[in-house]
């Protein structure tokens, strides 16, 4: 993923500037100087050719991207933008100094060097450093789902198969219900699910600040944990995880490194959990009748760029009895929070957040059904009456 | 910070201006970069009339050239900044005023861009037929500049077709309202068709007012897969001649499909050398009986496989697939240019042979993919590499298509617009008579020539 990689690529840009109907920074600013064009452009001038100098402005307009990869899923001429601008930040990151590298340094560190179980303490200590307050991240759970689950579970009858299951940092620390529900699932669907140990962050948060290095020592990490694990499906739930193992991680090293060849071991096993369950048991789920609900859906942004399909959660949310499914007019349009990008741009991330909000309220739905843990909490955040819930939960509600 | 910059911060807010070379960057060109780019040296962002009218009027007394742009997605050139200036940019006026469904007419400023106006006339069943196929973000400021248009040409019309009235501010920043909400008017010279397809060099177009139809009750796709290209055109022809008229009829060549199907989920099958892309709207009835006949026609034709396309998911995947058709092909090829030349549409095979016999004598791939229907070819010429030579011959084959298409009575652009990018062939169309009518016209209204200057005409329009 080194920018050079990709100048023949970018060029293949037509400049036919459709990128400006699907990007939520453009949405919110109006003018072109936001858009994946002219990001791509820039990069081209400053970064590959070196005509233009490297100047706050650039760090700005190169910076005020969430990563939601709207412009790539909708770019026809399949220019993958998100990479090209992961592939800059990294390379302004390495002539960076100064304090705020310091701290995306320091918060890389963090990730890149815990394991999940303590990975949980070192992040709470450094949030309190670099002064994120509390209600400005999910709150972290006392018992992260890996302590409340692990090792191999058996079913009650003859398993059909053996699957790992790799829970993201979102349901380990934050969210432990949803790991619940997808290895409750698995069970009752006679599943034998193993939780492997050694397992970590996927490192897209990595990725984000333009740490490749960092994401690839992690990933390397998972692949080999994954690779050992004798299993024979792979199941996640995080879309966001699961488009770094799919898309994403492979890249990141030369093509000659021997992990490439697991890395494509274990992603031909990967499923998305609502896929895998659809796929092999579709037939015998039996549900109950949910209690009088009305449910909406909120399509994650890198559900589409993963082993995944919005219209299968939708699909689910339709065929259960006793709801209502309501679509949202804009489904696939960023919650805002791009992450962690929230974080740092306060003021764009929620500007983009009411467009949804207004959105799920218009609907009339009291839960929201999401993938993606943060998008989950950012929602949840700025509608604190109404439900957020990741569809394995729906679903565990409803299986008899 | 500019001294232009400094002047224009006092006519509009801080944020209305961008004068950062990161941001003007942003404004340098359009969809064809290969013809022009050049940064502006400021960019207006007007919210109101008035601020487009205090921005022009004060660029007038400076002469500083003035650029307006909508979304930056032409084909022609029409919106870059070939001379610098200020780039006026009129997304930032993009209400939807009204919607007036007793008249059928709506007035929209010119940001708004052509997308949400249909999705906000959808729920009043209510139909703007103009489709550029930049539909997503194109502006319908753009289109009433350039007399946008799209597959719906053959039925429909373009743009100048439903404009009623304009709201336009002049060189000197005074504001006229040509034509209005009325759908007929035989009252002095016709201003508001003037200024539409002005390509911004008379004045700023700031609302339109806009006739509109009915949505039609029902529509059908239909696939035709034919032989040969040869036959493809024979079959349009046919149809046109036949007196059905299609909502769009779109020639494509076996590549285009190829390149289409890598992003729809179930592919169009690949029995042909050429397809047309056809839909029927209208009534039941009506569609049914006028998908017998193309079926029958194409048929009749020797059509190697004619499909009816029942499953709704599919054909909307066709024509999303079509829309993006130019950055599509820039997967294949290292660059595409898209010609827009229109002849009368029984000479379709005609200029068919002739672009084939161009390609054929240049070496050079030229792919048809075009709204056949109203005789807009699109034909596209596609570059296998970025050298000197490929691009000698590309000009020439540009050239030679112009001269192809002027000789069967067309017209050099359909619905691109001049901009640059054919402004050498402005007179080989017109005449000097004409030409140099138009530039009376111009002069007259742009003494100063500040209104995007370098585009229609290479001298800039001085008589």
């Amino acid at each position: 993923m080194k920018l050079e990689d990709y100048r023949e690529i970018s060029s293949r840009c037509s400049q036919c500037n459709f990128c400006q109907a699907s990007c939520p920074v453009f949405r919110i600013k109006g003018t072109e100087n936001w858009v994946a064009r002219n990001r791509l452009n820039l990069i081209r001038e400053v970064l590959i050719e070196k005509k233009m100098e490297v100047t706050p402005r650039f760090r700005e307009i190169l910076d005020t991207c969430l990563l939601c990869t709207g412009c790539t899923q909708n770019c026809s001429s399949m220019v993958p933008v998100d990479e090209i601008i992961i592939a800059a930040r990294k390379e302004l990151a390495d002539s960076e100094n100064g304090l705020a590298s310091m701290k995306k340094k320091l918060f890389s560190g963090v990730i890149k060097n815990s394991s999940a179980m303590n990975l949980l303490v070192k992040a709470g200590a450094m949030a309190q450093k670099l002064g994120i307050t509390p209600d400005s991240m999910p709150g972290m759970t006392a018992k992260p789902f890996f302590s409340r689950r692990s090792g191999t579970l058996k079913p009650a009858e003859t398993p059909r198969a053996r699957v790992a299951y790799y829970a993201g940092c979102g349901t380990n620390f934050f969210y432990p219900e949803t790991g619940e529900a997808v290895s409750d699932i698995l069970l009752a669907l006679n599943n034998e699910v193993v939780i492997p140990e050694g397992l970590t962050c996927c490192g897209v948060p990595l990725l984000a600040e333009g740490n490749i290095d960092g994401a690839a020592e992690i990933f390397r990490r998972n692949i080999e944990v994954l690779a050992a694990t004798e299993c024979d499906r792979i199941i996640m739930e995080c879309t966001s995880c699961i488009m770094m193992f799919m898309k994403k991680g492979a890249k990141l090293f030369p093509a000659d490194d021997p992990i490439i060849e697991k890395i494509q071991t274990v992603t031909s096993k990967i499923d998305n959990a609502l896929d895998y369950i659809s796929m092999t048991s579709g037939e015998e789920i039996k549900t109950d009748a949910l209690n009088e609900k009305k449910f909406t859906y909120h399509v994650p942004c890198h559900l589409n760029k993963s082993a995944g399909n919005s219209e299968n959660t939708a699909g689910l949310l339709a065929s259960l009895t006793g709801s209502e499914y309501i679509p949202l007019d804009e489904p696939e349009l960023c919650c805002g929070a791009g992450g962690v990008y929230y974080m740092k741009d306060r003021e764009l991330s929620e500007t983009i957040r009411n467009i949804k909000l207004m959105d799920i309220k218009k609907s009339g739905a009291s839960t929201v059904v999401t993938e993606c843990p943060m998008c989950r909490f950012y929602i949840n955040k700025g509608l604190t009456d109404i439900e957020v819930i990741h569809p394995m939960e729906l679903l565990s509600r409803a299986v008899k | 910070m500019s001294s232009l910059g400094i002047d224009l911060r006092k006519i509009l807010s801080n944020g209305q201006v961008l004068d950062e070379k990161e941001d003007l960057l942003a404004y340098a060109n359009d969809a064809t970069f290969y013809i022009a780019s050049r940064p502006p040296d400021a960019v207006a962002v007007p919210r109101t009339t008035d601020e487009v009218s205090d921005v022009i009027r004060y660029a007038n007394e400076q002469k500083i050239p003035v650029v307006p742009r909508g979304a930056g997605s032409g084909l022609a050139g029409g919106c870059t900044p070939v001379q610098g200036g200020i780039v006026l940019d009129m997304k930032g006026m993009n209400s939807i005023v009204a919607i007036n469904r007793n008249n059928m007419t709506a007035e929209v400023e010119a940001g708004v861009v052509l997308d949400r106006f249909n999705r906000e006339l959808l729920k009043q069943k209510l139909f703007y037929p103009p489709d550029p196929q930049s539909m997503k973000v194109c502006t319908i400021g753009g289109n009433v500049a350039t007399r946008a248009g799209g597959p719906r040409g053959v039925k429909y019309g373009t743009t100048e077709r439903y404009v009623t009235g304009l709201e336009v501010v002049l060189p000197d920043g005074s504001i006229i309202t040509p034509g209005g909400k009325v759908v007929k008017q035989s009252s002095g010279y016709d201003l508001t068709h003037l200024f539409t397809g002005s390509e911004g060099t008379l004045g700023v177009v700031t609302k339109a007012n806009l006739r509109l139809l009915p949505l039609p009750e029902s529509s059908t796709t239909i696939v035709a897969a034919c032989v040969s290209a040869d036959q493809a055109a024979e079959i349009v022809s046919e149809i046109i001649a036949e007196g059905v008229v299609p909502a769009m009829l779109e020639f494509l060549i076996k590549l285009a499909v190829i390149g289409m199907n890598n992003h729809i989920k179930n592919p169009i099958p690949l029995s042909g050398e050429a397809y047309l892309l056809m839909e029927v709207d209208g009534g039941e009835a009506q569609v049914e009986a006028e998908v017998r006949k193309i079926k029958s026609i194409c048929n009749g034709l020797g059509a190697a496989d004619v499909i009816i396309v029942t499953n709704e998911y599919d054909s909307k995947s066709y024509w999303d697939a079509r829309s993006k058709l130019y950055p599509i092909m820039m997967t294949l090829f290292k660059r595409v240019i898209t010609e827009d030349v229109t002849v009368p549409r029984n000479l379709i095979p005609e200029l068919v042979r002739r672009v084939q016999g161009i390609a054929a004598s240049l070496q050079i791939p030229i792919g048809l993919a075009g709204h056949a229907g109203d005789g807009n070819m699109h034909p596209t010429i596609m570059h296998t590499e970025i050298s000197e030579a490929f691009s000698e011959k590309a000009e020439r084959a540009v050239e030679e298509i112009i001269k192809a298409g002027l000789d069967l009575s067309g017209t050099i652009s359909g619905e691109h617009g001049i901009g640059i990018h054919k402004n050498r062939f402005l007179e080989m169309e017109h005449g000097p008579v004409q030409v140099a009518l138009m530039k009376a016209i111009k002069n007259t209204i742009d003494p100063s020539g500040i209104m995007n200057p370098g585009k229609i005409w290479q001298d800039g329009g001085a008589l």
